[in-house]
């Protein structure tokens, strides 16, 4: 048996975490450079407010409701994450963090427990100690936990907890289930279904196996046993390895300066490095992409991008900056306006494992000591207190981000005060 | 005009020369051949635009004269299903019309103006020298599978052929592994270099035969042209310099480590299934006169480890490489034993055979792996 445990309305509940003004006060959070919603308290979603929505569309209805808009915030998230993570991680070991806001625990080892008090516990122990509401399905596989927590969300509003634990329960979850609500089903493949009229996950879960995998393959046909409660999908306790690493951004402004594109390009190189040596990984690829704002239909259109291969597989910050600044120097146009810039690094091989060139032979192992000290630094002190000056120091091109909340967790300056 | 021509012969020299035309042409003239009649010979051409090879042949009755592209994979497929017999191909040059007759049967297809087909690269300041095509077909064995598919560096996508007058060192290399193939039996009128692509080596070694026959090549600034009594073929040269290769073959590495080829190759094969799929690391411990090779892939708890006998002179080492890389090598030299010189483990190690041919040599260069950093 799986459990997901889902944090409602994350990052809306962290903000609310902090302000407890807010309780039953309409909230949305922005995405980056305060454009689009991205996440809406139970009051904005029962003010018609849609996801995905852009900020100056709906600019008159948030004044009008007095909705709280915020910038997102990702360092508070991050770690009011974690700390559900860790409250969650004492219920049991077997804990596969999803994403953000989820979590999958395997319960199978829990025959002789009441799985419906359990889960009870679990989250009034969450809300208790962290303040975060969290919503519990629990069933045979991942698909069906997942379909079960849905459906705790809608028909099991005050437990918040729904364990399928029967075949009828199981039935009457995958009938209220539209199939593009199947974990796993996309767009794409909604639209065959619906033209070979399967519209409820329930129908989904009755289809003829061999038709499936023709269409779609064994992934699909993995997903039909995962609704039929055979478990197809074991628990991923150690996330494996990136394949690849993308770091970009949209600018708050729009920028022409080749040197703010320098600056932008050479602090996504500088996070590419941090995160492949934090997996203990190097790569052999790098790719830098520089672009204009398509919707603005006024303005020249340019999109440029350009791969490197590396000769020898690299975590050097250093080195993937010099790369990266080479590979700007093709593809930048002067005279265009950029909205976005980023860098990818891709071909990851374990630090360990790293093939040697015959013509390059630098000793890399001085760098690495300078790295690993920096990344030191970085880690006591606060990220970039140490940092390589081409990433700048006026980043004139860092992110719109007017309504941002205080990281009140996370920076010793922006603690909550009670009293002045 | 028109020619009768027996379906085998016409097939097989086709086929020689189809190599070369591409799945995915730019012009459509790409994806032809060009038949060119004079008296009773038949040339047969086929490009493109970077290689260009042509045949000729005798055909069995021919009247009149004339040239005309005809369109490759339907006359091949035609061939290919014809039991032999004589054809007449009947071309009308100025509707450009094709027909194909056979004892049972007719065949009408369209054609396209010969004058649309690419000129041959005209042959200017050449100079030439001659070997035979099983020593060609030997050096390109021995070099092509090493050649890099690194477009950002052109000189590394192709075979250096490196002339002196005491021989020729073909040499490739992908950055991480280096062949250097020397032959004594061939005089070159004087020291020069050049660097072949990918395509029309593979072409050679598919078109010729395996015998002592012998090539003339020729090559200016530009372009290489290698020629024999049937077949010509011309080909654009990669316009990089190589690099200094030279410079990264190690003088100086004074552990010898003797190993049976075939043993080693299947021990490797076996190691290497448990190896990390993305670096094929496989290790190789050495210690007095034994040899431990092992491989791990952390990811799916993979382990793998065997150990074999060996000759070993020199320091206890332990040296990393490439599993998949070094199995080529490997099984791109000949004989029953090889040797494998090395000096340090981040530096490279040399591959040569433990018997030597008459009037060649080889050396191939691996680069190792990190280990444990």
């Amino acid at each position: 048996m799986f459990a997901i445990v889902d944090c409602n309305n994350f990052y809306a509940s962290c903000e609310r975490l902090f302000q407890p003004k807010l309780e039953h006060q309409p909230i949305v959070v922005l995405s980056n450079n305060d454009g689009c919603v991205i996440a809406r308290s139970n009051e904005a979603k029962a003010l018609g407010i849609k996801m995905g929505a852009p900020a100056f569309e709906i600019q008159t209805l948030l004044e009008q409701h007095q909705v709280a808009v915020f910038s997102s915030n990702y360092a508070l998230y991050g770690d009011i994450s974690h700390r559900v993570m860790q409250v969650l991680g004492r219920f049991t070991p077997a804990i596969e963090i999803y994403s953000i806001d989820e979590a999958f625990l395997d319960v199978a080892q829990l025959a002789f427990t009441d799985l419906e008090t359990y889960a009870s516990t679990m989250r009034t122990t969450v809300l208790q100690q962290v303040g975060i509401p969290t919503t519990i399905g629990i069933a045979a596989s991942k698909t069906l936990a997942k379909a079960a927590n849905r459906y705790a969300k809608k028909a099991c509003k005050t437990t918040g907890v729904f364990v399928m634990d029967t075949e009828a329960k199981r039935q009457e979850v995958l009938e209220a289930l539209p199939v593009e609500d199947v974990w796993g089903i996309g767009r794409k493949y909604q639209v065959w279904l619906d033209a070979h009229n399967i519209k409820t996950a329930w129908q989904l879960s009755n289809t003829n196996l061999a038709w499936i995998q023709k269409k779609m393959g064994v992934v699909g046909l993995r997903l039909v046993k995962e609704l039929q409660g055979i478990a197809c999908y074991d628990l991923e306790e150690q996330p494996a390895a990136k394949q690849g690493i993308m770091t970009s951004r949209s600018f708050g402004n729009l920028i022409s300066e080749k040197k703010l594109l320098q600056e932008a390009i050479a602090t996504h190189a500088t996070r590419c490095a941090e995160k492949l040596r934090k997996q203990h990984s190097c790569c052999a690829l790098l790719q830098v992409f520089i672009h204009t704002n398509a919707y603005r239909k006024q303005d020249a259109q340019y999109h440029g991008v350009l791969s490197i291969p590396i000769p020898t597989a690299t975590d050097s910050t250093s080195e993937l900056i010099q790369l990266a600044m080479s590979a700007l120097d093709h593809i930048y146009k002067p005279g265009f306006l950029y909205k976005k810039a980023g860098v990818y690094v891709s071909e990851i091989v374990p630090r360990s494992q790293v093939q040697l060139s015959l013509f390059s032979s630098k000793d890399r192992g001085k760098e690495q000591q300078l790295l690993e000290a920096m990344d030191k630094i970085n880690t006591l002190m606060g990220r970039d207190k140490v940092r390589y000056a081409a990433a700048g120091i006026s980043r004139k091109w860092k992110l719109r981000q007017e309504k941002k909340s205080p990281c009140y967790t996370t920076n010793v300056n922006e603690l909550l005060r009670i009293k002045n | 005009m028109r020619f009768i021509v027996t379906s085998s012969v016409l097939l097989k020299n086709l086929q020689q020369i189809g190599g070369v035309i591409s799945s995915n042409t730019v012009l459509s003239v790409l994806e032809d051949f060009l038949f060119e009649l004079k008296g009773n010979t038949l040339t047969l051409t086929a490009t493109d635009l970077e290689t260009m090879m042509r045949v000729q042949l005798e055909v069995n009755e021919s009247e009149g004269e004339g040239r005309i592209c005809i369109p490759s994979k339907i006359v091949l497929d035609y061939l290919k299903n014809l039991p032999e017999q004589p054809i007449t191909f009947s071309v009308n040059t100025n509707d450009l019309t094709i027909e194909m007759s056979s004892d049972v049967g007719k065949y009408k297809i369209g054609g396209e103006k010969a004058d649309d087909f690419p000129k041959e690269p005209i042959a200017n300041d050449t100079s030439s020298f001659t070997i035979s095509s099983i020593g060609l077909i030997e050096s390109i064995n021995n070099t092509l599978f090493a050649v890099s598919n690194d477009t950002l560096r052109p000189a590394m996508t192709g075979v250096y052929f490196e002339l002196t007058k005491t021989g020729i060192n073909f040499v490739s290399t992908d950055a991480h592994r280096l062949v250097q193939y020397r032959r004594t039996d061939v005089v070159c009128p004087n020291d020069n270099g050049f660097v072949v692509p990918k395509k029309p080596l593979q072409q050679l070694r598919s078109t010729l035969a395996a015998d002592e026959t012998m090539l003339k090549l020729s090559y200016n600034s530009s372009h290489l042209f290698v020629t024999n009594e049937k077949l010509s073929m011309s080909c654009r040269l990669i316009d990089a310099r190589f690099p200094d290769y030279k410079a990264v073959i190690p003088t100086d590495n004074p552990f010898k480590l003797t190993l049976t080829r075939t043993e080693f190759m299947s021990a490797l094969r076996r190691v290497s299934i448990f190896a990390n799929k993305t670096t094929n690391q496989v290790v190789l411990d050495i210690a007095g006169n034994k040899l431990q090779i092992s491989a791990q892939d952390i990811d799916f708890s993979y382990e793998g480890k065997e150990s074999l006998g060996c000759q070993y002179s020199g320091e206890d080492m332990k040296i990393a490489f490439n599993a998949k890389l070094m199995l080529e090598m490997v099984n791109n030299l000949s004989g029953d034993h090889v040797n494998l010189e090395l000096s340090t483990p981040t530096r490279a190690g040399i591959f040569k055979p433990v018997d030597k041919g008459d009037n060649e040599e080889i050396l191939m260069l691996l680069m190792p792996l990190m280990v444990g950093v």
